[in-house]
């Protein structure tokens, strides 16, 4: 399998960051990147996993600034940090960031030697 | 070529998570900082701490409720001293475990492990005065005693809650957000950390730089002058809270010991070592510790039973050095505010008896010279012999540097303040072994006077004044513990550390200061010197007290008939009080200098309405403005020459500064003013001889053109509120959290009371508390702040607004779970 489908890549590793962040915390996105380059896609291997952490990540922030003064602490952040708030959600927002392109490194590379693995086997 | 492609990815994603995992420099591990299962988030869902519903709490003997009430303030009932206590400190801990942590911190000098090599110094600073070594003692004391075993015990219980809430934090990655900024781990808690915050307190409260200051004065005006201007008796009229008349003794005069420049360039490091550990951390080991009490019998109240009145006036921060709390099993029944991190209420009220304190202001540290010499290498001279240094040898861990060794030497002074030149040993109080926590377990049971003079009998250290008032009737103020008494040498000055001065015995418990229903119906203290002229003990110096005015003001009030029946409301009222005593004093002056200078327009009649004002230093003040820049410059063209012509270094010792934060200074011109002369106005500088008038005069025009400078020629424009404001400072040292500046009434010498009064107050009232012993539910208090130090919960600063507007919230006395309640289970 040379071609999985957006859909499993983004859905693979949004779940996966979102659930595996829940026990690992820091290091969820590197596993939910490799999960998702487990799949051994060639194509959208880096951006669908990424979109996938990004939006997994970001549903979560969304639920809880629902549900809690998690703006009103972004807000905090940004001024104890020196940067703009944008509200409140630039750090958020720079979460899910970061969280997208670690699980996009890692599931490109994961892809590329799993693909490499079964193109030998084949 | 793909497998290298791969490969090369994958380390790509594993340094990015591992840059991305450290912390480099001030910056905070980005990932584990912003991940939202564990990172920071976690703290906004903290914003609202359960209030109902059950909690498992393994090591409780039995379920313990818990009621919360307005300002999210817990009300305990259990059936155990364990249970109680050990929910007390997991609810403390769910509040305020960074501020707990930080408070042991500072005191065992740990704070460069987590904050970094800039706090190497500090650690150096808290090590050497030997805070750790002081609760050490205390330890070994209390497990030599039944009593003390039994308060080990409760801290044990205490330790237990707060380790309970730590390793619940930790499993649910909750640790609170301070925790997670700087980027480490709590430790778990225990007995002998509820030591070092006591010791943290003794540090505020009993510690003085008194002896090296008038040293380094002497140096440069000489001793003679010196002792003058810091006399040991106030020079003005003062009102001792323990008149006498006092047991018969007759102490020698002490002698006036020369100090030289030497001795000077000495006390003036040693004055720096303690210096690096004032500006730690806001409201910990800095602050104003100014306070005021009282208690009025039941023939002066409408009632007809005591009423009693405490604000302790110490740093005021985000979040506040005070808990508010209910503690309720069958041996406690309590309300009242305790520090975070250790057990029990320290001001408040039990079923019987209320009580709150203000510090006596006693010398409680003494400076030796050590005599040393070249022939014998790490030894000092006592008694004619050379005896070893005790050397205590640390190791302070620095984040993200090798840690730093350190070693402090001890005499039998003290520890060696001063590392590198002539040696000073400080012998202080807070190193000795003082059962405080002891003596507070005891006075929340206490239920009536002899018990609670019971309780304190193994107070030690700081020595305070103790209001109490019981629901018998009785009142009084009492200062138990441990002030030192030397029998030679002038303990005002540095003392010779190789024998003749040493401390010889102390004051004994029935000669210290104590006042039971006073035929006049009332008992107060506001740091004044708490005795008169003719105490036949040596308590401390007039720079060790306040200068009386707060006093003053506050005896006033008592005294004045047209105030009673004294009610809550009239307490509260006094609490208030924004008039300056000393304003009233100056003010005639002041309108009579004005009359001289000729003044005109406006300005002119600014000036002589301070003549008719009543000093009160509230927001709108445009006197009040005109009398405090006319006080600081009086101040300054008085002893500014004779400072100048000295060269007395303010810059090197800024409590030497001239200004109306001064005790002796503003005491002895208070004095000089009324006699209307004094050598002292004369200019040693220019050589002119001047009169108090003369001085007013060029105080009066240079205020006047301070004021015009600042806020413009408009007197409409100098309201007081503008000039004066209050902040309260993040406890993390972050602007966001900190609330202010706000304009606010009072200064250093209103019982509303304001340190620094310019340009911005950071102490002052830190708690107001009436109770009323005829009614318990009437009695009433508030904090400037709030309960949690999450500063996304309501409760983080909700009671600013109410302490801003001079109100109290009700003292809440639940006798029992009310039905909205927590239930933790064993």
């Amino acid at each position: 399998m040379t071609r999985s489908s957006p859909v499993v890549l983004l859905g693979v590793s949004g779940l996966a960051v979102w659930l595996v962040g829940l026990w690992m915390g820091p290091i969820a996105p590197l596993v939910a990147g490799a999960l998702a380059g487990l799949t051994g896609a060639r194509r959208g291997a880096f951006v669908w996993p990424a979109l996938g952490a990004f939006f997994g990540w970001g549903i979560w922030f969304v639920s809880a600034a629902l549900t809690s003064p998690m703006l009103e602490l972004g807000r905090i952040l940004s001024n104890v940090l020196g940067l703009p708030s944008l509200g409140g959600a630039l750090l958020p927002l720079l979460a899910c960031v970061l969280a997208g392109v670690v699980a996009g490194v890692s599931s490109a590379g994961v892809s590329s030697l799993v693909g490499r693995g079964r193109s030998a086997a084949a | 070529m793909r497998f290298a492609k791969g490969a090369g990815f994958l380390v790509l994603a594993l340094a990015l998570t591992l840059i991305l995992d450290m912390s480099l420099g001030p910056i905070p591990a980005i990932l584990p900082l912003l991940n939202p299962g564990q990172g920071v988030w976690t703290e906004a869902g903290q914003a609202v701490s359960p209030t109902s519903g059950s909690l498992a709490l393994p090591g409780l003997i039995s379920p313990v409720e818990v009621t919360y009430t307005a300002g999210g303030v817990p009300h305990i009932f259990a059936k155990n001293d364990h249970d109680l206590f050990m929910v007390q400190g997991y609810l403390v801990a769910r509040d305020r475990l960074f501020e707990m942590d930080l408070m042991r911190r500072q005191a065992s000098g740990s704070l460069a492990a987590i904050l970094g090599p800039s706090y190497v110094a500090a650690d150096k600073a808290e090590l050497s005065l030997g805070l750790v070594v002081g609760a050490r003692r205390t330890l070994a004391v209390m497990e030599q005693s039944a009593a003390g075993k039994s308060a080990l015990a409760d801290m044990s219980a205490y330790a237990q809650g707060v380790n309970a809430l730590i390793r619940q934090d930790e499993a649910a990655g909750n640790l609170p957000v301070y925790f997670k900024l700087v980027g480490y781990q709590p430790t778990p808690w225990t007995a002998f950390d509820s030591l070092l915050v006591q010791e943290d307190l003794e540090q505020v409260l009993a510690l003085s730089t008194g002896p090296l200051d008038v040293s380094i004065l002497a140096s440069h005006i000489g001793t003679q002058k010196a002792l003058q201007l810091v006399p040991v008796l106030p020079p003005n009229p003062q009102f001792p809270y323990d008149p006498g008349p006092y047991p018969p003794t007759s102490p020698a005069p002490l002698p006036a010991d020369v100090v030289t420049a030497a001795q000077a360039t000495a006390a003036g490091a040693a004055s720096g070592l303690i210096a690096q550990a004032k500006p730690l951390l806001p409201g910990i080991a800095q602050g104003f510790e100014m306070s005021n009490n009282w208690a009025v019998s039941g023939s002066l109240t409408a009632s007809g039973k005591p009423l009693l009145a405490g604000d302790p006036h110490l740093s005021l921060t985000l979040p506040s050095i005070w808990y508010e709390m209910q503690l309720v099993d069958p041996n406690y029944h309590v309300e009242g505010v305790n520090f975070p991190g250790a057990p029990g209420i320290v001001i408040g009220h039990n079923q019987a008896a209320a009580w709150s304190a203000t510090d006596t202001e006693n010398q409680a540290a003494f400076d030796y010279i050590e005599k040393t010499s070249a022939a014998h290498p790490g030894r000092y001279e006592f008694n004619g012999r050379w005896l070893p240094f005790t050397v205590r040898h640390y190791t302070i861990a620095v984040k993200g540097r090798p840690s730093v060794s350190y070693s402090v030497d001890w005499t039998n002074n003290g520890p060696i303040l001063d590392q590198y030149g002539v040696r000073i040993a400080m012998r202080w109080t807070g190193d000795y072994a003082s059962q405080d926590l002891v003596a507070l377990l005891a006075m929340d049971r206490a239920t009536n006077l002899p018990e609670f003079e019971q309780a304190l009998s193994v107070w030690s250290c700081p020595v305070q004044n103790w209001v109490f008032a019981d629901t018998h009737g009785d009142i009084a103020l009492m200062a138990p513990g441990f002030y030192p008494l030397v029998s030679h040498g002038n303990p005002e000055l540095l003392l010779d550390g190789s024998g003749p001065d040493q401390w010889t015995g102390r004051i004994p418990a029935n000669a210290q200061p104590r006042i039971v229903n006073p035929a006049w119906g009332f008992v107060w203290s506001a740091n004044q010197r708490v005795v008169g002229a003719t105490y036949p003990y040596d308590i401390g110096q007039s720079d060790d007290f306040a200068n009386g005015y707060r006093a003053d003001t506050i005896h006033a009030f008592l005294s004045n008939p047209a105030n009673r029946p004294f009610t809550v409301a009239s307490m509260e009222r006094l609490q208030s009080d924004n008039q300056d005593h000393l304003a009233l004093l100056l003010a005639p002056y002041i309108a009579a200098a004005g009359a001289r200078l000729g003044l005109t327009g406006s300005a002119a009649r600014a000036v002589e309405r301070v003549g008719s004002w009543n000093g009160t230093m509230d927001t709108g003040s445009v006197s009040a403005t005109i009398y405090w820049y006319f006080l600081g410059a009086y101040l300054q063209a008085t002893f500014g020459p004779w400072w100048q012509a000295d060269k007395v270094p303010v810059a090197t010792d800024p409590n030497l500064a001239i200004s109306p934060e001064n005790t002796p200074l503003v005491e002895d011109l208070q004095v000089f003013t009324e006699s209307g002369e004094s050598p002292w106005f004369n200019n040693p500088v220019t050589g002119e001889t001047r009169t108090a008038a003369d001085v007013m005069d060029t105080a009066l025009a240079k205020a006047l053109g301070q004021i015009e400078r600042a806020y413009g020629h408009n007197p409409a424009r100098w309201a007081w509120g503008r000039v004066h404001t209050r902040t309260f400072n993040s406890l993390a040292g972050l602007a966001v959290l900190s609330r202010g500046p706000y304009a606010t009434g009072g200064d250093i010498n209103t019982p509303d009371a304001a340190s620094p009064t310019t340009p911005t107050s950071t102490s002052g009232p830190s708690w107001r508390m009436v109770v009323d012993l005829s009614n318990l539910a009437d009695s009433v208090g508030v904090y400037p702040g709030g309960q949690s130090e999450n500063p996304l919960s309501a409760h983080y600063a909700d009671g600013l607004p109410i302490w801003l507007g001079y109100r109290n919230r009700p003292l809440v006395d639940l006798p029992a779970p009310s039905a909205q309640h927590l239930t933790f289970q064993p």
